[in-house]
């Protein structure tokens, strides 16, 4: 085909790739568990002593590196603010509000079966992790759809 | 139909259409995304420089080299006006703008 010859099929294609290009700006899946993963290391850290929170806080910073390494590297498509709405990044900024609150109650709840500050934290971030991971492409998918429009100019 | 030849072909519409949604995009990203050889991909990308309406920029991410395409303002323009002209001749507004756009 060397051109389209009925419009609604050039709109139809037009709609059909930009849907293919959003779904390539996803996060991968491992990112956000990783991220609250290194979280956690850093906030099991400050509880530790000696030579375990130079290790873990160590570990931590140099991990957060390794992962926007790795993000950075795997990038192919850039996102462009201006398809942002109010709308879209007001969702956003509830998922990661939420991924917060999940890691500030979870502790509270892990208080009435252990004493232990570290367990206590170790089970938040788990339990942060796994529900980052749950809902994730959940989160992105309603963002998605409240970006500026499904032909962007 | 008083389109943009340059970009009424199908191959180079969904260059610059999935180009339209992004700042830039990477040259391996286009080909994968709308299922190009390398050669149809470089040989209107080429078409769309020499046009003006895609900037090309090689670089590296470690010691890989990477080639980007971005749109120009002259790109982003002639997009608008073609996805406007389309819209008239179909009589409906594909665009789904939110109202807050």
């Amino acid at each position: 085909m060397n051109e389209f010859t009925d419009p609604a099929d050039a709109l139809a294609a037009i709609e059909r790739t930009q849907q293919r290009a959003y779904a390539g700006q996803r996060l991968p899946l491992w990112y956000v568990p990783g991220v609250v993963s290194l979280g956690t290391a850093a906030a099991i850290a400050a509880e530790a002593d000696g030579a375990a929170r130079i290790a873990l806080s160590v570990a931590a910073v140099a991990g957060i590196g390794a992962l926007v390494g790795a993000l950075s590297a795997r990038i192919r498509i850039k996102f462009r603010p201006r398809a942002w709405t109010p709308k879209a990044a007001a969702l956003m900024a509830l998922w990661i509000a939420s991924l917060f609150a999940v890691w500030s109650a979870v502790p509270l709840a892990a208080g009435v079966f252990t004493g232990s500050v570290v367990w206590q934290k170790a089970i938040a971030g788990a339990v942060t992790a796994g529900y980052a991971l749950a809902t994730t492409r959940w989160a992105e998918d309603l963002v998605l759809a409240r970006l500026a429009g499904k032909v962007v100019r | 139909m008083n389109l943009d030849p340059v970009i009424h072909t199908p191959a180079r519409l969904q260059i610059v259409a999935l180009l339209a949604t992004a700042t830039e995009a990477e040259f391996a990203f286009v080909r994968d995304s709308l299922e190009m050889s390398d050669s149809v991909v470089s040989k209107h990308a080429s078409a769309l420089e020499r046009a003006g309406y895609v900037e090309i920029r090689k670089g590296y991410v470690g010691k890989r080299p990477r080639t980007w395409f971005k749109l120009t303002p002259e790109g982003r323009h002639a997009f608008d006006e073609y996805v406007t002209s389309l819209q008239k001749i179909v009589g409906r507004p594909l665009a789904d703008i939110p109202e807050d756009r």
